[in-house]
């Protein structure tokens, strides 16, 4: 090639009229850009988080990963030991409908205070009709989910995007058992059956109260790296005023806070909330989670590790994988994430289940324990996620993502070697 | 810098360069979604360097920003998949060669994010912007000999790496 067909090419290029719409694109991209940064000193972090939390795409995907956790969530065990507080297990027995209010509050290292998404739900169940959940993000309807199984129904409406995603894949037990899982009702059981300690009395609102307090990994079912719950009882009518949970990501890194109140135990509710709403130009979206076993927790591995060059999650709670995952097609992609939707969605589907994997593997006491903090595939050899399978034996996934059988023996030696490291 | 005061100055520095960091922009990405890209790291970068962009070298601040982020969201599409968009150019010529001269001027786009700073800029404003050997000399502070060497240079580099990925 000549320099007189590099200098035309060049020529051609440099008299190129920019089209109408890539204007309309940089104003947009302007607008939006200078919006965010009127509202804090540290823009190149915040940026970030601001565009996958504020574009449309992201809040679809953010829409979707909250309805693939709520199809996962159905696979937790809650541990039965410790007291039941009998009487007001009987009472939440009793209660055919609820609706309450859920303020989600989130902080990261780096970014300022309220500066992060808080996110506000209000929830209704009954169980005649079943469930109806408004989610919005910055004061804006992200979805409205309804979920009655005993119709097989499981939809999910996205005003914004003038979307709605169909679940038709679920048996109405299962839908029961998602239902059962965001149910005030049941985690008010849960958390009677687990083991708590006694708050005694305080006063919310003018309401005098009596609390008990939960703390673990496993409080929220497999949700957080480590989490306390805590549940208050009006004195008198037994009923739960207010249940707060708070809840640890990546070592400490982002904590979420949920506060659930405004609660109405059985008010009588219309059941024409619990009918799907969907407007004739609403189009549909295809969501299709892969079944939740050691094969598809190896395939997450393996996909995140693809993202990332070799690095793992750095554990497997739900809500580290939702800001890791994020955070490894950022900076795998960059910055043209934002408009990317499918890649978005299709890594937090896949990716999602190991963390529902695990959740199993805890909630069914099999000794599962995950080294993603320190092992990489850089370390073939090294475990990176054991559980035991029967006395004495145990199953490992290794960094190189092979897996093995071994014994109790075995692993010691395995896992010695891993901390001599 | 105060934040409302750097607020204040990237508006202004916004109003000033949005449409010329649009046309700049384009032509070195061809591509809708590098476009987005690199327009959003132009605007971080407007925003980081504010400062600059209201002095006697603002003009040439600019170029820097742009093409620095036109440079990172390249970094980003050579890193992936190579894929090189055929929607922008259109010689009018039969469909193979058209194919191929698509596929050349995004090379050569690709080439230029990789050039060093003075020849890149050099060569945008020359060929790009179509600005004469004067006004770039004083874009760059330097002789016209000078800004003459700057796009002699990047020229005989882009012969020699698209000489190479033919």
């Amino acid at each position: 090639m000549n320099s007189e067909r590099i200098e035309e090419i060049l020529k051609n290029i440099g008299a190129e009229d920019t089209p109408a719409d890539v204007h309309k694109i940089a104003e947009e991209t302007s607008e939006q850009f200078n919006k965010t940064l009127m509202q804090t000193k540290h823009p190149k972090y915040y940026i970030l988080w601001e565009y996958i939390m504020k574009s449309p795409i992201t809040r679809l995907a953010a829409a979707a990963a909250l309805i693939i956790i709520a199809a996962l969530i159905i696979n937790f065990q809650f541990s039965t030991s410790g007291v039941a507080w009998g009487a007001l297990v009987e009472k939440i027995e009793s209660v055919q409908s609820v609706v309450y209010h859920l303020t989600t509050n989130t902080t990261m290292q780096g970014i300022p205070q309220g500066q992060t998404p808080k996110t506000e739900t209000i929830a209704y169940y009954s169980s005649k009709y079943g469930s109806r959940v408004e989610s919005y993000i910055y004061d804006k309807l992200s979805f409205t989910m309804y979920l009655n199984p005993k119709e097989n129904i499981f939809l999910t409406v996205m005003p914004e995007q003038k979307k709605f995603i169909r679940r038709t894949d679920k048996s109405p037990d299962e839908l029961k058992q998602i239902s059962d899982a965001d149910d005030p009702r049941m985690m008010v059981r849960h958390m009677l059956s687990a083991e708590y300690k006694q708050l005694g009395r305080d006063n919310i609102n003018g309401i005098d109260v009596e609390g008990i307090e939960c703390t673990g990994p496993g409080v929220m079912g497999g949700m957080f790296e480590d989490a306390t719950a805590r549940l208050w009882v009006e004195i008198g009518t037994d009923f739960p005023v207010r249940i707060e949970i708070e809840g640890i990501v990546s070592g400490g890194q982002m904590e979420m806070s949920m506060v659930m109140d405004d609660f109405q135990w059985n008010v009588e509710l219309d059941p024409a909330l619990f009918v799907p709403d969907i407007p004739p130009d609403y189009t549909s979206s295809e969501m299709n989670l892969p079944e939740v076993n050691e094969g598809t927790a190896i395939n997450a591995l393996h996909l995140f590790a693809e993202l990332t060059d070799g690095r793992y999650p750095s554990s497997l709670a739900l809500a580290t994988l939702m800001k890791e995952i994020p955070e490894a097609l950022v900076a795998k992609y960059g910055l043209r994430l934002i408009g990317k939707f499918d890649d978005y969605t299709n890594a937090i589907q896949n990716i999602l289940p190991v963390g529902s994997f695990y959740a199993q593997l805890v909630g069914a006491e099999k000794e599962a324990v995950y080294y993603g903090d320190t092992v990489t595939a850089e370390n073939p050899e090294a475990v990176l996620l054991r559980w035991k399978i029967s006395d004495g034996y145990y199953r490992v996934i290794f960094g190189d993502l092979t897996t093995s059988d071994v014994t109790a023996e075995e692993l010691d030696g395995l896992e010695s070697s891993l901390l001599e490291q | 810098m105060k934040l409302p005061r750097q607020a204040e100055a990237f508006e202004r520095a916004r109003a000033k360069y949005m449409k010329f960091l649009a046309s700049v922009l384009w032509k070195l990405t061809g591509d809708r979604e590098l476009f987005t890209e690199a327009m959003q790291y132009a605007l971080l970068g407007m925003w980081q360097h504010v400062g600059k962009l209201d002095g006697k070298k603002a003009s040439s601040y600019i170029y820097r920003i742009a093409l620095s982020a036109n440079s990172k969201a390249w970094r980003n599409r050579i890193g992936r998949d190579g894929h090189l968009s055929r929607n922008h150019l259109d010689f009018e010529k039969s469909p193979d060669e058209r194919l191929d001269r698509d596929e050349i001027a995004m090379m050569v786009r690709r080439e230029i994010c990789r050039l060093p700073a003075r020849q890149s800029k050099a060569i945008v404003m020359r060929y790009l912007e179509q600005h004469d050997y004067q006004t770039i000399a004083g874009k760059l502070s330097c002789t016209e000999a000078s800004a003459r060497s700057h796009v002699s240079k990047a020229l005989a580099t882009l012969k020699s790496k698209l000489a190479t990925n033919a």
